[in-house]
C-alpha cells in the first residue's frame, strides 16, 4: 500500500507531471492512485493556502505518517477555492477536509460536518488574526483613508481574508463599492504580496501569511488586526464511518504528540492538533450574523 | 657520442611535435564542437521550457496568484540549470522575480522591442559577473497585445564545465601518447645511429691524415651505400695528395723569381711620383695668385659709382654694372659697338681724352642726360685697349639751374621789400578819396569816369606793391591750415574774380575739385594770389573764347622721377590750372617765372608782371613745386603743395555792401596818419556809423574816460607812443567788454596776434576796400 506520491527526479519529468497535476483541478476529477489491492481510499481536500503543488509538497510528510498510523490509503485532491472544498464535503466527493473557520461554520450550519481536530501553530498557538495591511509609503494611516483605493481580499469564504475584515470596514463606513478596485486573490499570501508589491493599495489577509513568504515587515503597516480566532480545523463528512473517523482522529493527535512532529510538520504552519468543539467558532457566527444584518439593512 | 644523441633527439622531437600538433587540433575542434552542440541543446531545451512554462503561468499571472507561480518557479529552478525566472511588464518593471534585487530593466533595446513587437520568443547569451547565461524571453499576451514578459536565465556553467572536463580527458590521453612516442622514438633512433657512428670515426681518421683508413660496409641500405662511397673517396684523395705535392714545388721556384722583378720596378715608380708632385704644387700657387687678382678687379668694378667701359678700336669689350644701370644697356648687347655710337655722343667728342669732358649722352630709352667722361689707355699690345669712366651729372645740372633761379628771386625780394612798404600808405589816398567822392557823385557826372580811373590805378598800383611785398616777405611768416577747395571756391565768388570774368566774357571757368582733398599748411593770401594770378593769366592767354579748368587732387609721391626730381616723397595737394589757349613757346618757357618778364615781352597788359613770380615764390616757400605742361592746345600749371591730414573748421563767407550798413554805432578810430584818419572816418560815416578819431593810444585812453564807444578801430603802428596792442591792453583793463578790430599795412605779426589773443577781433590789412572794413566791423559788433 504505497502512498500515491509524486517523486521528482529530473526537470522534464517534473514539468510533465506538474502540468498533469494542474489539469486535474480544472477537470475536477480525482487522480487514480497506484493501487495494489481494492481497499477503501479516503479522499482529502485542503483549502488552497498554497498552490496545489505547494500543498502537496508541504503535506507529504504528514500524509505518509498518517498512512502509517491509520493503515488507510488516502488520495489528495487539490482545490482552487474554499467553496470547492465545502461542496465536495457536502457531496461526499471528499471524506476529509482542512477548512478555515468561516468555511466550517458555513458547512456545519448548512449540511453538518464532524470536527476531527483543530490545528495549532508554532508555540502551541491556537489562535490567529485577520489583518488589513498597507505599505508604509502608501500614505494610508487609517481605515477611513481606504476610500477610493484598490483593495484585495482572498476568498469570499475566507474568515480572515474576507469575513472579519469586511465587517470591520463596513463598521468604519467603508463598503466594498467605496473601493476603486476589488480583487479576490484566493490565497492569503497573494493578498499580502499584492499589497507588498504595490499592486493594490491595501488588502486583507491572515497574520499567518507572513510566515509563509519572505516579506520585509518594516515596509508594511498593519491598519487593523482582528480579535483572536481559532485556527483552521480538520473535519470529516457527516456520514464517515465512526471507526474510520476515530482512527484518523487518534492518529492525528498521536502524530501531533510524537517526537517526530517537528520533522513531520516542518513544511507546514500547522505544528500540531488539538481537540475542538463547535462552540469554539461562535465568534465567527456572530460576525456572519452582523454582516448579514448590515447587508439586509442596506439592501446589498 | 654527440652526433649519436642529436639524431636520436631529432627523431624523438619530430615524433613529439607531430603528436602534440595532432593532439591539439583534435582537442580544440573537439571542444568547440562539444560547446556548440551543448549550447544548441540548452537552447532547444530552454525554448521548450520557456514556451511550456509561459503557457502554464499565464492564467496565474492574470489572477495575481503569486503563490502558485512562486512554487512552480522554485520547482523549475530546483535541480536544473535554470538560475533566475522573472516576470516583467512591457516597461521592464519586475512583476515577480526570483532575483533578490528588483531592478527595472530597459526594454527599449532592439532585443526586447523585437519580442514585444513581433510577439515571438527570443534568446541571447549574456554574461553576468563572469558567468555565462542563456537568457530566454517569452511574451505573454492578452487580447493580442503583449502585457508581460517571462524571462528565464539558464546557466551555461555546467556545459562549459562538461566541455572542460572532456578536454582534460583528451589532454590526459595526449600526455600518455607523448610518453609512449618518446620511448618508441628512442628505440628507433638507436637502430639508426650506430652505423652513423662508424662513419664519423672514419672521417676523423681521414682528417688526421690517415688516408688508408677504410670502413666496413655491413648493410646494403643507404648507410651501406654511404660507407662504400666513403671508401672510394678516401682512395681518390690519396692519389690527389701525391700529385699536388709535385705542383707545389714548381710554384715555389716561380715565386722567388717574381719577387725580384717586382722590387726593381717599384723603386723606379716611386722616383717618378715625387717629381710629379713638385710640379703640381708650382701650378697651384700660380692659379691662386691669378684668382686673387681677378677677384680684386671684379669687386672694384662693382663698387664704383661711375660707369666703367673697356673698349678698343673695334668696339666695347665690357661694361660694369653701374654703366648698365645708368644707360640701361647690358654688357652682352654692347660687345662690338663703339662707345660714341652707343651713347649717341656729339660728332666731335674726344672719347680718348685724358681730361674730363662734359657732354650729353642718350640712354637706351632715348632720354638725354648730362654726363662727364674721362679715359685712359690700358695696354700697348696690337689692339689698343682703353678704359673710360662715365658719370651721370644730370642731378647736378638741375640743381645748378634751380639755385640760379632762387638767387635771382632773393635779390629781387630784398630790393623790392624796402620800396614797397612805404608805397602802401601813400596809395591809401589814391584809392580811398576817389571811392568817397564816387559815393556822393551823381551817376551822369562827367567826373565819374576819371575818378574810377584814378581809383583803379590806385588799386592796381597797390596790387603791384602787394605782390612785390609778398615776394619780399615770403610766405614763411604766415601758416594757416587751409583747404585749397575752399580757397578756390571763395576766390571764384570774390569781386576780384568777377572783374576778371567780366573782362573776358568768352572764357568759361570750370572746377574739378577732389571731394576729400587733403588740407595744407600755407599762407592763404599767397595761395589765393597764386590762384588769381594763374587764372588771370589763363584768361588772358585764351583771349576771346575758351575754357579754363581748375582741378584739385590728392597725390602720393613715392619715388621722385619724370621731372619731379625735386619733390621729396610724401603726400601732396595738387592744383592744376589749364587753359585752352595757344600755349607758351619753348624759349619763353624758360623765363616765365622771371619778374616782369611779361612786361618786357608783351608790352602793356593788365597785371603787375609779377604774377608767376609770386606763384613760383609761394610754391618754393611751401616746399612744393610748380610744373608746366605745355603744347599748342593749351597750357597747364601744376602746383604741388605738401599736404597735411589735419582738419580745419569752416570759415564764414563775405557779404554784400548793403548788409554792411551800421546803425549809428559809435566807433573810435586810432591812427597817427592824418590822411588815414580822414579817409577812414569818411568811409565809416558813409557806412552809417558815428565816427570819432584820435591820433595816439594815449589820446584814445583819455577819450574813453569821458566818452563811450561800441568799437575800437586800432592801427598797429601809432608813432612814438604805445602801439596798437599796448593801447588795447590798457583799454582792456578799464573796459574789458570793449570790442576792437585791428588795421595795419603789415601782415598779421606777433603784435597783432598778441592783441587778438587779448580779445581784439578781426584783422584788416591796409589798403582795404569798403566792404572789407564793413564786414570786419559788422562781424565784430555782432559777435
Amino acid at each position: 500500500m504505497g502512498a500515491i506520491m509524486l517523486y521528482h527526479q529530473s526537470v522534464m519529468k517534473n514539468i510533465c507531471l506538474f502540468i498533469l497535476s494542474l489539469i486535474l483541478p480544472l477537470c475536477a476529477s480525482p487522480v487514480a492512485g497506484y493501487c495494489q489491492s481494492p481497499q477503501t481510499v479516503l479522499k482529502i481536500a485542503i483549502i488552497p493556502h498554497r498552490s496545489n503543488l505547494g500543498n502537496e509538497q508541504a503535506y507529504s510528510a504528514f500524509f505518509s505518517e498518517l498512512v502509517k498510523e491509520t493503515g488507510i490509503r488516502f488520495t489528495w485532491l487539490g482545490s482552487k477555492t474554499y467553496d470547492d472544498v465545502i461542496n465536495k464535503l457536502h457531496t461526499g466527493e471528499v471524506d476529509i477536509g482542512y477548512v478555515g473557520p468561516f468555511s466550517y461554520v458555513t458547512a456545519q450550519d448548512s449540511f453538518g460536518v464532524k470536527i476531527l481536530c483543530r490545528t495549532i501553530s508554532e508555540g502551541k498557538e491556537e489562535f490567529y488574526h485577520s489583518i488589513i495591511v498597507t505599505r508604509k509609503d502608501s500614505g494610508i494611516q487609517r481605515l477611513q483613508d481606504l476610500k477610493g483605493k484598490s483593495f484585495s481580499f482572498t476568498d469570499p469564504d475566507s474568515t480572515s481574508g474576507y469575513l472579519f475584515p469586511l465587517a470591520r470596514l463596513i463598521a468604519s463606513g467603508i463598503s466594498q463599492e467605496d473601493f476603486s478596485e476589488v480583487r479576490f486573490l484566493k490565497r492569503h499570501v497573494n493578498s499580502l504580496l499584492a499589497v507588498y508589491k504595490g499592486h493594490v493599495d491595501a488588502g486583507a489577509t491572515s497574520i499567518t501569511s507572513f510566515n509563509k513568504i519572505d516579506v520585509n515587515m518594516a515596509e508594511m503597516r498593519i491598519l487593523w488586526q482582528s480579535e483572536p480566532i481559532y485556527r483552521g480545523l480538520w473535519v470529516a463528512r457527516k456520514d464517515l464511518p465512526e471507526e474510520q473517523f476515530t482512527k484518523i482522529q487518534q492518529a492525528m493527535l498521536q502524530i501531533s504528540a510524537s517526537p517526530k512532529s517537528d520533522e513531520i510538520f516542518k513544511e507546514l504552519s500547522t505544528k500540531g492538533f488539538k481537540v475542538g468543539k463547535d462552540s469554539d467558532y461562535d465568534n465567527v457566527r456572530d460576525v456572519i450574523k452582523r454582516l448579514r444584518g448590515i447587508k439586509s439593512m442596506t439592501n446589498l | 657520442m654527440i652526433p649519436f644523441l642529436s639524431i636520436r633527439k631529432k627523431i624523438i622531437f619530430s615524433f613529439l611535435v607531430l603528436i602534440i600538433l595532432m593532439g591539439s587540433v583534435f582537442a580544440v575542434t573537439s571542444y568547440l564542437r562539444i560547446i556548440k552542440t551543448m549550447h544548441h541543446e540548452i537552447e532547444k531545451r530552454g525554448i521548450e521550457v520557456s514556451k511550456t512554462f509561459s503557457q502554464m503561468v499565464t492564467p496565474y499571472i492574470f489572477d495575481w496568484d503569486y503563490v502558485t507561480i512562486i512554487d512552480n518557479t522554485d520547482e523549475l529552478i530546483n535541480n536544473s540549470d535554470i538560475r533566475q525566472v522573472t516576470i516583467l511588464d512591457v516597461d521592464g518593471k519586475p512583476w515577480l522575480t526570483t532575483q533578490k534585487e528588483q531592478a527595472k530593466i530597459s526594454t527599449n533595446t532592439p532585443f526586447y522591442q523585437n519580442i514585444i513587437n513581433n510577439k515571438v520568443l527570443d534568446y541571447r547569451q549574456v554574461e553576468v559577473s563572469g558567468h555565462k547565461f542563456l537568457e530566454l524571453v517569452t511574451p505573454i499576451t492578452a487580447l493580442g497585445k503583449v502585457v508581460y514578459l517571462l524571462k528565464i536565465e539558464i546557466s551555461l556553467k555546467s556545459i562549459e564545465q562538461e566541455a572542460a572536463s572532456r578536454i582534460r580527458e583528451a589532454m590526459g590521453i595526449g600526455a600518455i601518447m607523448v610518453v609512449v612516442s618518446t620511448i618508441l622514438g628512442g628505440i628507433l633512433a638507436g637502430l639508426l645511429t650506430r652505423p652513423l657512428d662508424n662513419l664519423v670515426q672514419g672521417t676523423n681518421e681521414i682528417a688526421r691524415g690517415n688516408l688508408s683508413h677504410r670502413i666496413a660496409a655491413t648493410s646494403v641500405d643507404e648507410i651501406g651505400k654511404l660507407s662504400t662511397s666513403f671508401n672510394l673517396m678516401a682512395h681518390t684523395l690519396e692519389q690527389e695528395l701525391s700529385a699536388r705535392k709535385e705542383i707545389e714545388k714548381d710554384l715555389q721556384e716561380h715565386k722567388a723569381h717574381l719577387e725580384k722583378t717586382v722590387w726593381a720596378r717599384t723603386t723606379e715608380l716611386r722616383r717618378t711620383n715625387i717629381r710629379l708632385l713638385e710640379e703640381i704644387e708650382e701650378h697651384q700657387e700660380t692659379e691662386n695668385a691669378l684668382r686673387e687678382s681677378d677677384e680684386r678687379y671684379k669687386r672694384f668694378s662693382e663698387v664704383t659709382i661711375d660707369g666703367i667701359v673697356f673698349h678698343n678700336q673695334h668696339g666695347i669689350i665690357d661694361v660694369n654694372e653701374t654703366f648698365s644701370k645708368i644707360f640701361g644697356y647690358l654688357a652682352e648687347d654692347l660687345r662690338g659697338k663703339t662707345l660714341a655710337d652707343t651713347l649717341r655722343l656729339p660728332k666731335d667728342t674726344d672719347i680718348v681724352s685724358n681730361n674730363f669732358i662734359e657732354t650729353v649722352g642718350v640712354r637706351k630709352d632715348g632720354i638725354q642726360i648730362h654726363i662727364e667722361m674721362r679715359s685712359r689707355v690700358l695696354e700697348d699690345h696690337d689692339s689698343q685697349l682703353l678704359v673710360t669712366s662715365v658719370r651721370n651729372i644730370n642731378d647736378r645740372k638741375l640743381l645748378e639751374t634751380r639755385l640760379q633761379q632762387a638767387q635771382k628771386m632773393e635779390s629781387i625780394g630784398l630790393i623790392a621789400g624796402g620800396v614797397a612798404h612805404d608805397l602802401n600808405n601813400i596809395l591809401t589816398g589814391i584809392v580811398g578819396y576817389p571811392e568817397l567822392l564816387l559815393v556822393d557823385l551823381p551817376q551822369e557826372s562827367p567826373l565819374r569816369a576819371p575818378l574810377e580811373m584814378i581809383k583803379n590805378s590806385g588799386i592796381r598800383a597797390s596790387e603791384v606793391v602787394s605782390d612785390v611785398l609778398t615776394i619780399a616777405r615770403g610766405a614763411a611768416s604766415v601758416r594757416e591750415l587751409v583747404n585749397l577747395n575752399h580757397l578756390i571756391q571763395e576766390y571764384i565768388c570774390s569781386p576780384e574774380h568777377l572783374r576778371i570774368a567780366q573782362k573776358h566774357p568768352g572764357v568759361t571757368i570750370e572746377t574739378e575739385l577732389q571731394a576729400d582733398l587733403w588740407n595744407m599748411h600755407c599762407s592763404p593770401i599767397h595761395a589765393r594770389k597764386s590762384m588769381m594770378n594763374l587764372i588771370s593769366n589763363a584768361a588772358e592767354a585764351i583771349g576771346d573764347v575758351g575754357k579754363i579748368v581748375v582741378a584739385t587732387s590728392n597725390e602720393h609721391i613715392d619715388t621722385p622721377g619724370n621731372g619731379k626730381q625735386n619733390l621729396k616723397a610724401g603726400e601732396y595737394v595738387v592744383v592744376r590750372v589749364s587753359d585752352s589757349g595757344p600755349g607758351i613757346s619753348d624759349e619763353d618757357l624758360q623765363h616765365i617765372f622771371d619778374p616782369f618778364f611779361s612786361r618786357k615781352k608783351m608790352g602793356p597788359t593788365s597785371g603787375s608782371g609779377l604774377g608767376l613770380t609770386i606763384v613760383w615764390n609761394t610754391v618754393q616757400d611751401h616746399e612744393g613745386a610748380v610744373f608746366v605742361e605745355n603744347n599748342t592746345t593749351g597750357t597747364t600749371f601744376c602746383l604741388y603743395f605738401p599736404a597735411t591730414r589735419a582738419n580745419i573748421e569752416m570759415q564764414p563767407v563775405t557779404g554784400q555792401l548793403k548788409d554792411l550798413y551800421g546803425n549809428g554805432e559809435r566807433l573810435l578810430v586810432v591812427d597817427d596818419d592824418a590822411q588815414q584818419q580822414v579817409i577812414c572816418s569818411q568811409i565809416l560815416k558813409s557806412l552809417g556809423y558815428d565816427v570819432n578819431v584820435v591820433a595816439s593810444g594815449e589820446e584814445a585812453l583819455e577819450y574813453l574816460k569821458m566818452h563811450t564807444a561800441d568799437l575800437l578801430i586800432l592801427d598797429m603802428i601809432l608813432g612814438k607812443g604805445m602801439n596798437g596792442r599796448q593801447t588795447y591792453a590798457r583799454v582792456k583793463k578799464t573796459l574789458p567788454d570793449l570790442k576792437a578790430i585791428i588795421v595795419s599795412g603789415f601782415s598779421a605779426d606777433t603784435e597783432v596776434k598778441e592783441a587778438q589773443r587779448l580779445g581784439a577781433g578781426r584783422f584788416v590789412k591796409k589798403p582795404y576796400t569798403i566792404s572789407q572794413i564793413g564786414v570786419a566791423i559788422k562781424e565784430t559788433l555782432a559777435a
